[in-house]
């Protein structure tokens, strides 16, 4: 069943068109009928200048995957205006929304009573389409479960550059006044804001919550001719987080930035001072690595359960931690396991873990069920990998046994902020260690049951009832997990609603090596747990770096023999005789790499 | 607190080669970093001489146009997380200056670089009289942005941005990291947006780095939003100068990146510090390589930094040639 014609033959054309009010005063670019409070007049067709270099799938322009015959989940399906609309099937409900009418309303009546892992299917102009894509977004719906059929986009044509010669009804917002209007434009065009006169090249720079292209501003105002400078060059492009903005320069490849490098190996007198001089630091940015802690206190939550409570060893404060975090324990040298903090994370006083007595694992469990307090232990600093989903308009947690101490951990930052949560504890008889603590901090949002067969009548009702925009969370035992991720798909949740605690280390340590270096005729042997740049660093040898991180490609270094297992992620594909001091290694225990160093 | 505002002994300057080309410069925050004119990097927040006047110019555009401050509803937790995060930076790096103190979820701060000071409760918004980072923001000399981290990737999830570079906070609020960066050519083969991407969501909670970008503008204007875009382009387009060495500036942006302790939300904070070209060249070797960068920059690079007749211009005013 095809949900909506995407052949723009099928679709109607002019200012007309399906979705589109036939008396919005749109544009014509030939004729120009007096601009009404929210249509924009176009001013100029493919004057603008379309950057030579971005191609269209680069830029933030909708695109639209061939439509498939509907999914087996649940559809509400949208239809704007008189758009065609796929039948709905029993399950399945319909809801038509008139043109130019925010979908807000429509959908605060529909999802409400909407199972979570149903689908919206949206059909109408692009526009349209887009506007109801946006409010579907604000009230938590993700992009993999919505179907968009637009009616009116077809094929684009390319035009120079990142423009398209497709002329459609565009919403487009101002950046200058944050007006939004439509127009009847193809990207490229120039278009007069109705809210403050400014002429505006539309950009290929699209919104997903405005629903709407941006407008930049030329420098020209509606009914003056902008100088011919000011038209040459709309900037079009937005520079924010994090990153260059600038394109790479052809040949410069993925390793952009290691272009200079043989500058920071042999100095001129133009090259800055490159190594970063260790300043007294009476506040360092960065968090330490390691904490050292001694033990405040001990309790049993429960049979075989222990909980221990660490406090700083020196006057330092405790890390805050997202909800969901571990620490991991040094509990012989060299090996640590990872265990969940359970109690509050706004700057503790404490961290709180909770250690499960395992009398045939490898020594981890006897150590920390030893511990007494005045004990020192050595930890990693708090680490995420099982944070709540800020978006979610429910958080259903399912714990089994000890995995019960993020779920805690969580149920305890919901409870703070107010989020909307139910807890599912699956406990086993005479044991469920942290029950009282969930009961207070969750009242009657918990259930608590025993046996396989109850946790199942249990999680069906629970998936079952569950609101669009939920998300789940399970820790416990891999059968547990297994069985809630199952049912959750039976019930057609997307996967990325579907969360699971796991302790895999991020990364390993690596193995000692030894690098001969044959500029400086140095031997350097580099331990486990140490990178390549630390041992230089401690045998003196300069050496360049910036990131630390293997992404900024600064220590790139020359190999002339050894095998490399590498871990950065700059020389990408590049890597044939050259390795990241930072981060990689020998790929074998205790071979010897020879360096350009 | 460091000298006057244009004063190269502490200017971030960013240009460490000859030659300039995209890559993700990305270092440990805080560290200090030595420069022919001085040092510059010992701490996240920058207070210079000029301190309090960005930072009431700041509140006086995010006063007047509201379009400049965004915040999702889900971001809540993430503002909180990042004014904490914030007068905690100012005491740890100010502490003559600045105190935060808590209670419980009671928190009392004093900020006598500005002269503020109160008490707030944390998830409280009514305690502070305004959303917390429009709150933060009023306390540092640097523009705010939140992101937020979900499904392996980044979102812009709230900001208060007065200075932004040729870009608008209210337009861009809500798009993903890649959506930001979309219209970029850089993104193209690259991949430095994904590769920039993959880093911040692999940092760990209270992890900060920094970066430096640069342009140069014919004018000390700090705000080059595209909102007040009309009343600057024309003069940029025009390039109606004429002292250059008193009107054209360096323009650097301090950019720290910082995974936010509580919620593992990136908070990206930049600070702008414009140089002018008599005071720039000053330190000899900044004005060989900025001349150096000019002259061998790619010209698609070029003219996405609106440089092709402002760097002309430059090269000829630091040269003398004609």
């Amino acid at each position: 069943m095809a949900p909506a014609p995407t052949d723009p033959s099928t679709a109607p054309t002019g200012t007309t068109a399906t979705g589109v009010p036939a008396s919005t005063g749109i544009a014509d670019p030939t004729g120009a009928p007096a601009p009404r409070p929210g249509a924009a007049r176009v001013v100029r067709t493919g004057v603008a200048p379309r950057s030579a270099y971005v191609p269209l799938e680069a830029t933030t322009q909708p695109r639209y995957p061939a439509t498939a015959p509907l999914g087996p989940a649940p559809h509400l399906i949208v239809a704007v205006g008189d758009a065609p609309a796929p039948p709905p099937r029993p399950g399945d409900r319909l809801r038509t929304l008139p043109v130019a009418v925010d979908a807000g309303a429509l959908l605060d009546t529909a999802l409400p009573g909407l199972a979570a892992g149903s689908r919206i299917l949206v059909t109408g102009t692009e526009d349209e389409v887009q506007r109801v894509r946006a409010a579907a977004h604000a009230r938590g719906a993700r992009d993999d479960e919505l179907v968009l059929c637009p009616t009116d986009t077809g094929p684009d044509v390319p035009g120079p550059g990142a423009g398209t010669e497709t002329v459609r009804v565009r919403s487009v917002h101002c950046g200058h006044c944050h007006a939004r209007s439509t127009a009847r434009a193809a990207v490229g065009d120039t278009v007069a804001c109705p809210g403050c006169s400014a002429e505006l090249a539309v950009a290929p720079h699209h919104s997903r919550t405005h629903a709407a292209f941006l407008g930049v501003p030329t420098g020209g105002r509606d009914g003056t001719a902008p100088s011919s400078g000011a038209t040459a060059r709309p900037r079009t492009r937005s520079r924010t987080p994090g990153t260059d903005v600038a394109p790479a320069a052809p040949g410069a490849g993925a390793a952009a930035g290691c272009e200079d490098g043989d500058d920071l190996r042999g100095p001129g007198d133009d090259a800055a001072p490159r190594a970063a001089r260790a300043g007294p630091e009476p506040a360092p940015a960065m968090r330490p690595t390691h904490l050292d802690l001694v033990v405040a206190e001990i309790s049993d939550p429960g049979p075989g359960a222990r909980s221990i409570a660490l406090a700083p060893a020196t006057g330092d404060p405790l890390p805050c931690y997202p909800p969901g975090s571990h620490l991991g324990l040094e509990w012989a040298p060299g090996r640590w396991n990872a265990y969940s903090l359970t109690g509050p994370s706004v700057h503790p006083d404490l961290l709180h873990v909770t250690v499960a007595l395992r009398p045939d694992g490898s020594g981890g469990s006897r150590w920390a069920h030893a511990l007494r307090p005045g004990d020192r232990v050595r930890t990693t600093g708090p680490r995420s990998a099982f944070p709540p989903v800020p978006t979610a308009t429910h958080h259903l947690l399912v714990a089994g046994g000890i995995g019960v101490t993020p779920i805690l951990s969580h149920a305890r930052w919901h409870a703070f902020w107010g989020g909307s949560f139910q807890v599912l504890y699956v406990r086993r008889p005479g044991a469920a260690p942290h029950l009282g603590d969930l009961r207070r901090l969750c009242g009657d949002r918990l259930d608590a049951v025993t046996g396989r067969e109850a946790a199942r009548v249990a999680l069906d009702r629970l998936i079952a009832t569950a609101p669009f925009g939920s998300h789940l969370y399970t820790c416990g035992p891999p059968g547990l997990i297994a069985a809630v991720a199952a049912t959750a798909r039976t019930a057609h949740w997307v996967d990325g609603r579907v969360h699971a605690e796991s302790f895999v280390p991020r990364t390993d340590p690596g193995r000692p090596f030894r690098a001969v270096l044959r500029r400086s005729g140095h031997t350097v042997d580099v331990g486990a747990g140490e990178s390549l740049l630390d041992a230089l660093d401690r045998a003196g040898i300069p050496a360049p770096r910036l990131c630390r991180r293997g992404v900024c490609g600064e220590c790139v270094t020359t190999v002339h023999s050894g095998r490399i297992e590498h871990r950065d992620t700059v020389l990408d594909g590049d890597r044939d005789g050259r390795m990241a001091l930072c981060v990689s290694r020998a790929a074998s225990p205790g071979a010897v790499l020879e360096l350009e160093l | 607190m460091t000298g006057r505002a244009d004063d190269p002994g502490d200017y971030p300057f960013p240009l460490p080669h000859p030659s300039y080309r995209i890559s993700a410069n990305v270092e440990p925050a805080g560290v200090v970093r030595e420069t022919e004119a001085g040092s510059w990097g010992g701490t996240v927040l920058h207070v210079g001489d000029d301190h309090a006047a960005v930072v009431a110019q700041r509140a006086a555009v995010l006063d007047r146009e509201p379009a400049r401050f965004v915040a999702a509803p889900h971001a809540r937790a993430a503002c909180w997380d990042a004014l904490l995060y914030l007068l905690g930076r100012l005491a740890a790096e100010y502490p003559d200056h600045v105190t935060l103190h808590r209670d419980g979820d009671r928190y009392s701060y004093r900020n006598a670089l500005l002269g503020t000071g109160g008490e707030f409760v944390l998830g409280d918004e009514s305690s502070l009289g305004e959303h917390p980072l429009r709150f933060a923001s009023r306390q540092v000399g640097e523009d705010v942005v939140v992101l937020g981290a979900r499904d392996d990737r980044l979102w812009l999830d709230a900001g208060a941005v007065a200075f932004a570079s040729v870009w608008s906070i209210g337009f861009d609020a809500g798009m993903s990291f890649a959506e930001l960066h979309g219209p970029v050519p850089g993104n193209v083969g690259g991949g430095v947006f994904e590769r920039a991407e993959r880093f911040l969501l692999r940092l760990e909670p209270g992890e900060a780095y920094r970066r430096l970008n640069w342009g140069l503008q014919p004018d000390d204007r700090l705000d080059l939003s595209l909102d007040t875009a009309p009343s600057w382009l024309g003069r940029r387009h025009r390039l109606d100068v004429a002292d250059p060495g008193r009107e054209i500036h360096l323009r650097t942006e301090v950019q720290h990146l910082v995974r936010l302790p509580l919620t593992g939300s990136v908070l990206f904070l930049i600070g702008i510090r414009l140089l002018p070209l008599d005071r720039l060249a000053l330190v000899p070797a900044w004005r060989r390589r900025l001349v150096s960068v000019l002259e061998t920059l790619p010209p698609e690079l070029a003219e996405y930094k609106g440089l092709d007749a402002l760097g002309a211009l430059t090269v000829h005013h630091l040269t003398g040639r004609g």
